[in-house]
C-alpha cells in the first residue's frame, strides 16, 4: 500500500489541494464545497485567519491582512522595495529581510510562515476528506523561481509539518495534468501567466516521458500587473478630492479593474459603478486591450527567449497549453494564437490544472505509477564568481535536472585553511549583476604552501532545482568542511528554529481542536440524554437511575465549561457507563416492538 | 563479439554488485537482487547510454536510449529506497543527462567523439589552439563585423555572421559523415583486414580538419554573442 502523496499549488493569490485517488484526479474543496483557497492571512487581536475568513476582514482597520505573500518568498528587502507600494499592509526591513509585523502576538512573520499557514489549512483539508493524516506533498512554484525562493517554499512547507518530496514548476505541473490520461505525443507550448508571475516552457511528451526542453519567464509579470494597467487609467479620470493613496481606494478600483477584465471577455463593453467614490465610466474592450498591450507584448520576450535556447520555431510547436486565470484574457488568447497559429489547449480551469498536476507527480513519487516520467530543467544558469568581479558558468540555464558540475580549487597562499566561493545564478557576464546565492567557505584545510591543496567541489542541483555543494580534498580522499552562508531568504538554523516554532503552535491547535472537538461530543450527547429522560416513565427507568444519569449530566455540564479536554472525555464516557444499562433495555424494548412482544434469547439478542 | 569492437573501457564484467556482492551480467542493474549499479570510472557518455562509438547517431535512437535510462535511473523512482540507492541514482541521473546533452548536440558530440581518440593522437585534440592564421581570419572578421554595426548596419553584419555559421557548420557536418563511413566501412570488415595506410591517412587528416573546424566555430559563436548582445538589449528595453 502506497501513501497518499497531496498536491498543493500554492499560488499568488488563489491555492489548492488536489490528489489522485483510485486513479482518478480529484481537488479537494472545503467543507463547503470550494475548491480554491485564496492565500491570504489575516492576523488580529482575535487570532489567525486563513483563507475566505480572512479575506473577508480585508477592510478591516483592526486587521492585518497577508495577500501576495508569495512575491516576497526567498527575496530581500531590498528587493521587493519597489513592490511594498502595491501592498496594502506593512514590511519591516528586519535583517535584510522583508517581514510582517504581528503586533497582536508581538513578533514578525516571514513569507515562508505565512505560506506555511496556508499549506497547513490545506494539509487539514485533505485530512478531513482522506480522514486520515497527511504528511508528504508535492507544492508547485513557478519555473523562473530561483534557487532561494524554491528554498523557501520548501522550508513553508516543512514549517507546515509537511514533507516536501518535490518542488515542482507549474508549467510543467500543467502538462503533467493534460498528459495525464488522454495526452498525445507531440511539442508542447504552455503558457502560464498566473496572479504575480509568468512562465514559458517548451516540452516533448513522448511515451510518457515528458522532458523539459526550455523554460523562460518573468517573476514579475502576472494578472495582477494588468489590473495595475487599468487602474492606472482609472486614476486620470478620478474625480477630485478622491485620495487614490488611500488603501480602501485601491482596493475598490483593484476589484472593480479584476470585475471589468472578467466582464470582458464576455462582453464588448461594461459599467464600470463605484458610488462610494462617486466613479462612474464605461469601459470598452477595445479601450482595455490597448492598455494591457505593452503587457501582452512582455510576455512573448521569455516565449522567444524559450523558443531560440531550445532551437525551435514556433511552427514546430504541435498546441499551446494555457494555465493562469490572467490566460483567460481574449487578448492573451488571441496574442498566443496568432504567434503558433496552432491548436489551444484551454479546456482544462487554468486555475486548477497545476495543483491537478502537482497531484500527478505525487502520484509518481509515491511508487503507485511508473508509466510517467518527469525530466525537468535548471531555469538559471549557475556559476561562481572568478577573479575581476566575473560569472563562470559551471550549469547553463536550461540543463535536464538533476546535474552535477564538478570544479577544482586550490590555495592561493602559503598555510591558508579557508577558501571562500561566492555562488550566483542568473544569466549577465559580471557577478554583480547576477542573484547571489550564497557564500561557501571551505574550512579546515591542512596548512601547506600555495596551490598544493586540491579540493574538489561538486555542485548538485537536485530534481526539486535546489543546489547542493559538497567538498572532497583529493589528497586525502576526505569530504571537507562547507559553511554555507546564504545571500537571501532564511539561514537553516533560522529555519529549523521556525520549525520547532510552529510544530508548538501546531500543538497548541491540536490542542485547541481537541477540546473543542470534546466540548461538540459532550454536548450533543447530553441534550440527547435529556431528552431522552423526558420521555421516559419510571416503568422503563427507576427513579434511583435516573438519579444517577441526572449527576453525571451536571458534572459532564460543568466540565464542558472548563478547559480540559481530557476531563471532558472522562466525563463523556463515565456518562455513556451510567446510561449503558438503559440503552440495552430501550433496544430490547424497541426489537420486542418490531417482534410483536416475543422476548428473544439471550444469545440471539447479543448477535 | 559485439557491435562496437575497439572500446570497450567502461563494461568490464565480473564486477560485483554493491548490494548483494552477486556477479553483475550487466553494467547497469544487478540481476540477483534487482538494483541499480554505479557507473564504473571509464564509461564515457557513449557507453552509459549504451551506444556504439560513432560520429554519427541517429537523434531519435538517441532519446529512445536517453529515456530507458532515464526510467532506469532518475530519482523519482528511487524515492523510497536505502541512502546508497538515492546517491547511485542521483549521481548516475547527472551524468546520464551530461551524456546525452553532448551526445544530442552534433558539434558537442564530435568534439567529444575526438577528445576520446585525443591521447597519442594530439593533433586531433579540439582544445588545441588555432594556427596563427586562422586568428588573425578571425580577428579580421571581426573588425569588419563592427565597423559595420558602428555605421548602424546590424542587420547587415548578423546576416553575414550567419552565413559565416551556417558554412562551417554545413563543412562540420559533411566532414562528420564522412568520418563515420570511413570508421562504420573499417569496423566491417574482419579484423585481420586491416585499414589500408591511404585510408587511415585520409581519415587523420579529416579528424585534424574537423578538431580545427569545432575550435574556429566556438570563435564564430563568441564573436556572435558580441556582435548580438547590444541589439537584444535595445529590443527588450
Amino acid at each position: 500500500m502506497t501513501r497518499t502523496v497531496i498536491g498543493i499549488d500554492l499560488g499568488t493569490t488563489n491555492s489548492l489541494v488536489a490528489i489522485i485517488e483510485n486513479g482518478k484526479l480529484r481537488v479537494i474543496p472545503d467543507t463547503e464545497g470550494r475548491k480554491l483557497l485564496p492565500s491570504v492571512v489575516a492576523l488580529s487581536s482575535s487570532g489567525v485567519q486563513v483563507g475566505f475568513s480572512a479575506k473577508a476582514r480585508i477592510n478591516d482597520p483592526e486587521t492585518v491582512v497577508v495577500y501576495s505573500a508569495k512575491r516576497l518568498m526567498g527575496r530581500s528587502f531590498a528587493d521587493v522595495e519597489n513592490e511594498i507600494r502595491q501592498l496594502a499592509y506593512p514590511l519591516a526591513n528586519i535583517d535584510g529581510l522583508p517581514l510582517i509585523p504581528d503586533q497582536y502576538r508581538n513578533r514578525h512573520l516571514s513569507a515562508p510562515q505565512i505560506g506555511a499557514l496556508i499549506l497547513a489549512e490545506l494539509r487539514k483539508r485533505a485530512e478531513v476528506a482522506l480522514g486520515q493524516t497527511v504528511t508528504d506533498a508535492v507544492i508547485t512554484v513557478p519555473a523562473y523561481f530561483n534557487d532561494a525562493q524554491r528554498q523557501a517554499t520548501k522550508d513553508a512547507g516543512e514549517m507546515a509539518g509537511l514533507n516536501v518530496l518535490r518542488i515542482l514548476n507549474e508549467p510543467t505541473a500543467a502538462a503533467l495534468a493534460y498528459g495525464f490520461g488522454t495526452g498525445k505525443d507531440g511539442l508542447y507550448a504552455v503558457y502560464d501567466l498566473g496572479g504575480g508571475t509568468f512562465d514559458f516552457s517548451l516540452l516533448s511528451i513522448r511515451r510518457g516521458v515528458f522532458e523539459v526542453k526550455s523554460t523562460s519567464g518573468d517573476t514579475h509579470l502576472g494578472g495582477d500587473d494588468f489590473d495595475q494597467a487599468i487602474i492606472a487609467q482609472w486614476l486620470k479620470i478620478l474625480p477630485k478630492g478622491v485620495d487614490p493613496s488611500r488603501p480602501e481606494v485601491r482596493d475598490l478600483l483593484r476589484k472593480e479593474a479584476e470585475k471589468a477584465k472578467i466582464a470582458l471577455s464576455q462582453s464588448t463593453e461594461t459599467t464600470v459603478s463605484l458610488p462610494a467614490i462617486g466613479f462612474e465610466t464605461t469601459l470598452s474592450r477595445e479601450s482595455m486591450n490597448k492598455w494591457v498591450e505593452p503587457l501582452v507584448q512582455r510576455t512573448l520576450i521569455p516565449v522567444h527567449k524559450a523558443l531560440s535556447d531550445a532551437g525551435v520555431s514556433p511552427g514546430e510547436v504541435d498546441g499551446v497549453i494555457l494555465v493562469g486565470g490572467a490566460t483567460r484574457l481574449l487578448r492573451v488568447k488571441e496574442a498566443v494564437g496568432e504567434l503558433f497559429n496552432r491548436p489551444v489547449f484551454d479546456e482544462h480551469d487554468p486555475d486548477l490544472v497545476v495543483g491537478e498536476g502537482a497531484a500527478v507527480q505525487g502520484d509518481i513519487l509515491s511508487g503507485a505509477r511508473k508509466d510517467m516520467l518527469l525530466l525537468d530543467v535548471t531555469p538559471l544558469s549557475l556559476g561562481i564568481e572568478t577573479m575581476g568581479g566575473v560569472m563562470s558558468s559551471l550549469i547553463p540555464r536550461n540543463t535536464t535536472i538533476p546535474t552535477q558540475a564538478k570544479e577544482l580549487f586550490t590555495t592561493f597562499l602559503d598555510g591558508q585553511v579557508k577558501v571562500d566561493i561566492h555562488v550566483l545564478q542568473g544569466e549577465r557576464e559580471m557577478a554583480k549583476d547576477n542573484r547571489s546565492l550564497a557564500r561557501f567557505s571551505l574550512t579546515d584545510i591542512a596548512p601547506m604552501t600555495a596551490g598544493a591543496a586540491r579540493i574538489e567541489v561538486t555542485f548538485t542541483i537536485d530534481a526539486n532545482g535546489i543546489l547542493d555543494v559538497r567538498a572532497l580534498d583529493q589528497r586525502t580522499g576526505h569530504s571537507q568542511g562547507v559553511v554555507v552562508h546564504p545571500s537571501y531568504g532564511i539561514s537553516k538554523d533560522t529555519v529549523r528554529e521556525m520549525i520547532k516554532e510552529s510544530f508548538q503552535h501546531a500543538q497548541e491547535d491540536f490542542q485547541t481542536r481537541m477540546l473543542i472537538d470534546s466540548r461538540t461530543e459532550a454536548t450533543t450527547v447530553t441534550n440527547a440524554t435529556r431528552r431522552a429522560l423526558e420521555k421516559l416513565g419510571p416503568d422503563i427507568l427507576p427513579d434511583d437511575e435516573r438519579l444517577v444519569i441526572n449527576k453525571q449530566l451536571d458534572t459532564l455540564e460543568k466540565a464542558v465549561k472548563g478547559e480540559n479536554a481530557k476531563l471532558i472525555r472522562d466525563e463523556t464516557s463515565a456518562l455513556d457507563q451510567v446510561t449503558r444499562p438503559l440503552a440495552e433495555r430501550l433496544m430490547n424494548t424497541s426489537v420486542q416492538g418490531a417482534l410483536g412482544g416475543k422476548a428473544l434469547p439471550e444469545t440471539e439478542m447479543e448477535a | 563479439m559485439g557491435e562496437h569492437t575497439h572500446r570497450h573501457s567502461g563494461d568490464m564484467a565480473s564486477s560485483l554488485c554493491w548490494n548483494c556482492k552477486g556477479t553483475l551480467e550487466e553494467a547497469d542493474l544487478c540481476g540477483t537482487c534487482v538494483k541499480i549499479q554505479p557507473f564504473k570510472e571509464g564509461r564515457d557518455y557513449f557507453d552509459i547510454l549504451g551506444l556504439p562509438h560513432r560520429l554519427v547517431i541517429d537523434s531519435g535512437i538517441l532519446t529512445e536510449k536517453f529515456h530507458e535510462k532515464s526510467r532506469l535511473f532518475h530519482p523519482d523512482f528511487h524515492r523510497m529506497e536505502i541512502h546508497t540507492e538515492q546517491e547511485i541514482s542521483l549521481t548516475n541521473a547527472s551524468r546520464l543527462n551530461q551524456a546525452f546533452k553532448t551526445l544530442k548536440d552534433p558539434f558537442l558530440r564530435a568534439a567529444y567523439y575526438l577528445s576520446l581518440q585525443k591521447l597519442g593522437n594530439p593533433a586531433i585534440d579540439p582544445k588545441k589552439r588555432l594556427s596563427p592564421q586562422d586568428l588573425m581570419e578571425l580577428m579580421e572578421l571581426k573588425e569588419e563585423l563592427e565597423s559595420e554595426v558602428a555605421i548602424g548596419h546590424q542587420e547587415k553584419a548578423f546576416a553575414r555572421l550567419e552565413k559565416e555559421t551556417k558554412n562551417l557548420e554545413g563543412i562540420i557536418l559533411g566532414n562528420m559523415q564522412e568520418i563515420d563511413q570511413l570508421e562504420s566501412g573499417a569496423e566491417s570488415l574482419s579484423p585481420d583486414q586491416p585499414l589500408t595506410e591511404e585510408t587511415l591517412e585520409s581519415l587523420q587528416k579529416k579528424k585534424v580538419r574537423l578538431s580545427r573546424d569545432l575550435e574556429y566555430r566556438k570563435y564564430i559563436l563568441s564573436i556572435r554573442r558580441e556582435i548580438l548582445t547590444p541589439a537584444t538589449v535595445k529590443e527588450t528595453s
